[in-house]
């Protein structure tokens, strides 16, 4: 379902935030674009605070130093993103490698150093969590990304071949090798966390490059992608100005610990039934009500300040996925606001143009026809 | 040039990863040195050289 949403997107070269005003309203769009920003900006905070937190832990820093740890942290991973595409395509260039290689190195030394495959093959974890659950956690940790953040990235490639080609590589087949090693790891050293195992094998190079290389690439994007959503909601405040804004909250927020579990899993299932309901409005309204055929331009076009009809889809659909059992919450949540959004929607007859704008809308169609 | 240094620093940054993770004493230490050595040789070339530059 992200994929789809990046490829419209990418056809368009629109962001999140913009496409957003062709269902919530120019005005209304900013609701989902500030929330995505919340997100985004929890995200870049957890993981800048572990990597400060990591770094004092290794080297038995006192809280002082640890505070400073993590709050530098925050700002030289801001850098990469502040200084724009071409730094933050060096760093991910330069990490995919190292971390593929360092994960299969740390796989083969887990493996080895646990028994072998007899160990991976026969372990069983003491807690368990459903398999509904633990489905839905995985969904609400990519959804997001694929559908938003992705995306904001795919309006830089040259074709839409090329955009399926990467969302295939990087989500489906890179993502699914890392949680592959992930999971190996886990079963033959019985720990969740590569890290801390390579710490423990006392390989502390390789765990402070992977540590780096892995929070690093994301970081950065999380932050650059914050920048672009939040320059549509304040376009009269820079992006860079945004950014810096950005790192200093997230410099402050860093101090309240929030790489501790509790946080990290709270924030997951909250992303796993706020954000779904979006991206099904967004599709319905994308492929069902404007028929896969998004007007161009959107600078020139005028929109209606809220869609109330958008927003109500969406709260319904979070409440589905508190309020049904059964099955993923996250595709229950995405489904109820679909399917609420496309009935109101067709019933309502509103447009979201302004009524000057659709003679323009349609003679577009027409030439395009 | 470029193109060289940086897909030559991931050849160097894999061998090293793998000495680092796989083996014990002086040849872990080696692969440390050898895989930050990569880090920084690919990063230098991929500054100048990227997949789609015509460089």
């Amino acid at each position: 379902m992200g994929s789809y949403t990046v490829v419209r997107k990418f056809n368009w070269y629109y962001t999140f935030a913009l496409i957003c005003r062709f269902s919530f309203g120019s005005l209304g769009a900013k609701i989902p674009a500030i929330m995505y920003a919340f997100i985004q900006l929890g995200w870049y905070v957890i993981q800048a605070a572990l990597f400060g937190h990591l770094i004092a832990v290794y080297f038995e820093l006192s809280p002082f130093f640890e505070a400073l740890a993590m709050i530098g942290s925050c700002l030289f991973m801001g850098l990469f993103a502040l200084k724009g595409m071409r730094w933050m395509s060096v760093v991910g260039l330069v990490s995919i490698p190292t971390m593929i290689m360092l994960c299969l190195a740390t796989a083969m030394r887990s493996i080895q150093d646990g028994g072998g495959w007899a160990t991976v093959a026969t372990f069983s974890g003491e807690e368990t969590v459903s398999f509904m659950t633990a489905v839905g956690l995985v969904l609400g940790t990519w959804i997001f990304g694929a559908s938003t953040t992705v995306a904001d990235f795919n309006r830089f490639a040259r074709s839409t071949k090329h955009v399926i080609a990467g969302c295939a590589t990087g989500l489906l087949i890179v993502n699914s090798f890392i949680i592959g090693v992930g999971a190996i790891v886990g079963a033959a050293s019985q720990q969740w966390d590569l890290v801390e195992i390579l710490f423990g094998l006392g390989l502390v190079v390789p765990a402070f490059v992977l540590l780096t290389t892995n929070l690093w690439t994301t970081n950065s994007a999380n932050l650059y992608s914050v920048g672009l959503t939040l320059s549509s909601v304040f376009p009269k405040v820079s992006r860079q100005t945004i950014m810096l804004g950005i790192m200093i909250l997230a410099s402050v927020l860093s101090l309240f610990k929030p790489y501790e579990i509790g946080a990290v899993f709270g924030m997951l299932t909250g992303l796993s039934i706020i954000v779904p309901p979006l991206t099904g409005i967004v599709l319905v309204d994308f492929y069902y009500l404007w028929n896969k055929q998004y007007p161009d331009h959107i600078e020139n076009l005028s929109f209606k300040t809220v869609n109330p009809y958008a927003i109500l889809a969406w709260l319904t659909g979070i409440g589905v996925a508190l309020a049904i059992d059964i099955g993923f919450a996250s595709l229950n949540a995405m489904l109820g606001a679909a399917l609420l959004y496309a009935l109101i929607m067709k019933a309502s007859h509103l447009k979201m143009l302004s009524s000057g704008d659709e003679p323009l809308v349609t003679h577009q169609k027409t030439q395009e026809a | 040039m470029y193109k060289s240094l940086a897909l030559g620093g991931i050849v160097v940054l894999s061998v090293g990863s793998f000495m680092s993770c796989l083996g014990a004493g002086p040849i872990a230490i080696a692969g440390d040195v050898i895989l930050l050595s990569g880090c920084g040789i690919s990063t230098w070339g991929f500054c100048y050289w990227q997949p789609d530059s015509q460089a």
